[in-house]
């Protein structure tokens, strides 16, 4: 198995992959793309939780969002709450354009997966990306794996 | 109702860990409530999981519950290099239960509630609880407020989950000062404790199944080792328990070297263990190979455990004495098995090469050398060295495979100590080489010295290691004080003794066989002398240049005559 970063663009594109099957019509309005992505979030957080617990969720989301936020500094306006809940994207998105705020969504999920892909690998977190979307995984890879 | 038929039946379940179901009784009793514990750092989550992952299915699920302690992604990080782990198996048949937040936020009935809840809803067979001594401190701060006690919890968990025909372990570290009077240990139908301690520069890791409800655990401290694939117990009776020495038939073996087969009243006795005694260079190994050698060319596979030397090079230091080891290990007729050193248990040696032997149906091992044997182990099994070599020579024999062990002795022309381990009683059959001086010159001799099994040659005999390997020649009839090192010639053999200026001791050897003879085939000579045909024709050769005999060919047959009268 390769070693994956959180960069990773195979990381990134399950991301969008998954950010824009959580959006399903809404994917050209920008707030409808701020819930798709907390929603993503939070089924994430209340799989994951239950695994490595609700503080390790919360310490991996925040972890992912000082990363994300170094390139989208418009997000430290959202929120890690104490439960590992993401809050404020809507608010931090406010004003932005649509594709730089579609990056930026993008970049929090996929540094999630990309933090899970380093500490556990991609086969078993392709397994549990799968077990949180059964049906936007059919016939897909494992997130670190080259397409 | 005492009738054996009236009996409930005790299920028991394959852990998947290798020899712990030996050591178990046969594996787990299906229902059993169980406690793995230990200090930190002896493997106690690495055995859970590997149980875990052995006996959950989909139809039946295990439930790992990790409860404060090492993070779970942690867990999973590290657990996932084991072979055991299957990730597989972690779509639904294996399911990790983080309870961090319900033990912080909630006292231990919270906890127990939490816990029933999702074996109601998944039903699972397996149910792991690690660890179980978080819960334990969380017990003790909230029995001060009023909560519920762990021993408690451990009964109404205990009761619940067998009730729900789980099988179930609770992992927790424990110190073996806290063995006795923990009335959580009292409730457990099993407890297996895992200790790890550092004897000078080695680790050992051992495992004791100290309780066990229901069925016949194996007794003692069992050597563990922790590889890729997980943990690995060696049950330390090798499975000699309930099984009786049975009386063989006398059936002889060659060694491959016929006149010390001549010497041992036939060669050794087949299922019996021998060992070679002799100084360094003398040709222990030379022999063992020879044993070997011999074996597969009557098609008994044959194992070599080396310690101290690197297998490659074993392997072609036998080829310069003319025996194509390489040939035989392609032909899968013979494993050189070496083991790493320094910090071996017996019990892991004797594994090892009993896999071996059973792998390749072997029938002859040799272990060169029991001096190396001792040096590979941890220092901790040094001490019971002999134990050990009379359990694993017990082993071998008891299913047929003869054993040649060597030994190097100390010995100076003036001492001579026979055994350093004092391990002669473990074996059948005691053979010793030594050095002697003889005419100016270092010579060897070799004397069959004890066989338990019928009569054997009192003679010491010279030998020599040839580019054909070990050759044995005449009997040292006219010396004395030869085991001293430094024999002198009886005075009466020393007049009649015939000089034979140029002759080495197998040539003389030969000559005088062909002067008693008068006149001989090649074939009758090697019968008498025991020399190897490449040793004998070249000494016959010799005899002809130097004018003492004289190369006959009459009808088409090469015969040899004596010149001397």
């Amino acid at each position: 198995m390769r070693q994956a970063d959180p960069t990773n663009p195979t990381v990134q594109n399950l991301a969008r992959r998954l950010l824009a099957h959580e959006a399903g019509d809404g994917g050209q309005d920008l707030e409808a793309l701020a819930d798709a992505a907390e929603r993503a979030c939070e089924k994430l957080r209340l799989h994951l939780s239950k695994i490595i617990g609700q503080a390790g969720f919360q310490a991996l989301l925040a972890r992912a969002l000082t990363l994300t936020a170094a390139e989208f500094s418009w997000l430290t306006e959202s929120r890690v709450e104490r439960d590992g809940s993401l809050k404020g994207l809507r608010a931090a998105a406010e004003g932005r354009e649509l594709a730089e705020a579609t990056a930026g969504f993008v970049a929090v999920l996929g540094h999630i997966l990309g933090l899970l892909v380093v500490f556990i690998g991609d086969d078993l977190t392709g397994r549990l990306a799968r077990q949180v979307w059964p049906e936007a995984h059919r016939g897909g890879g494992n997130p670190g794996s080259a397409e | 109702m005492n009738d054996a038929r009236s009996k409930v039946p005790i299920r028991k379940l394959p852990t998947g860990v290798p020899g712990l179901d030996a050591v178990l009784g046969g594996g787990l009793p299906e229902y059993s409530f169980n406690l793995i514990v230990g200090a930190p750092g002896t493997g106690k989550t690495t055995l859970a999981q590997q149980i875990l992952f052995a006996g959950a299915s989909h139809e039946s699920p295990g439930l790992y519950f990790t409860v404060l302690g090492e993070p779970p992604l942690k867990v999973l990080r590290y657990q996932q290099q084991f072979g055991f782990f299957d990730p597989e198996k972690l779509d639904g048949a294996v399911r990790f239960i983080n309870l961090s937040r319900e033990v912080m936020e909630q006292d231990l009935k919270g906890v127990l509630e939490s816990i029933l809840l999702e074996v109601e809803s998944a039903g699972p067979g397996i149910v792991m609880v690690d660890s179980f001594r978080a819960l334990a401190r969380k017990a003790l701060s909230a029995a001060d407020r009023g909560g519920m006690e762990m021993e408690e919890f451990v009964q109404r968990l205990a009761l619940h989950l067998t009730a729900w025909q789980a099988t179930t372990f609770l992992v927790g570290e424990y110190g073996e000062d806290e063995m006795q009077n923990n009335p959580i240990f009292t409730l457990a139908d099993g407890l297996l404790w895992l200790f790890q301690s550092v004897q000078r520069n080695s680790v050992v890791r051992k495992l004791q199944v100290v309780k066990q409800r229901g069925q016949e655990s194996m007794p003692g401290l069992h050597t563990c080792r922790i590889t890729s694939e997980g943990l690995q117990i060696f049950p330390r009776s090798f499975g000699l328990v309930d099984k009786k020495a049975r009386p063989r038939p006398l059936r002889r073996i060659s060694t491959g070297v016929p006149s010390l087969d001549e010497m041992l009243g036939g060669g050794l006795p087949a299922g019996d263990s021998a060992l070679v005694a002799g100084p360094a260079g003398s040709g222990k190994t030379a022999l063992c190979t020879h044993f070997i050698a011999e074996g597969i060319r009557q098609g008994e596979p044959g194992i070599i455990v080396v310690f101290e030397e690197d297998p490659a090079e074993y392997v072609s230091r036998a080829e310069t004495l003319g025996l194509k080891m390489e040939e035989m290990i392609r032909a899968e007729m013979l494993k050189v098995v070496y083991l790493r050193p320094l910090d071996l248990s017996v019990d892991e040696t004797l594994h090892e090469v009993r896999e071996t032997v059973v792998r390749i149906g072997a029938r002859r091992v040799v272990v060169d050398s029991l001096s190396g044997f001792e040096l590979a182990l941890a220092p901790g099994f040094r001490e019971d060295f002999r134990e050990s070599l009379y359990r694993m020579v017990l082993s071998l024999t008891g299913i047929g495979v003869t054993v040649l062990n060597t030994v190097e002795v100390v010995e100076s022309f003036h001492e001579l100590r026979f055994s350093p381990h004092e391990i002669s009683f473990l074996t059948d059959t005691i053979l010793l080489q030594r050095y002697v001086e003889m005419d100016g010159q270092i010579q060897k001799v070799l004397a069959v010295i004890k066989t338990r099994r019928g009569d054997h040659s009192k003679d010491l005999r010279l030998y020599e290691i040839t580019p054909e390997g070990l050759v044995i020649g005449e009997t040292l009839r006219e010396y004395q004080g030869i085991l001293t090192g430094a024999p002198t010639l009886r005075r009466k053999a020393a007049a009649a003794e015939p000089a034979f200026p140029g002759l080495t001791r197998p040539e003389a050897a030969v000559l005088r066989t062909l002067v008693d003879l008068r006149e001989s085939p090649i074939e009758e000579l090697a019968l008498r002398t025991g020399l190897r045909p490449g040793g004998l024709r070249s000494a016959l050769n010799r005899l002809v240049a130097l004018s003492y005999a004289l190369r006959v060919v009459e009808s088409g047959v090469t015969v040899y005559r004596s010149l001397l009268v």
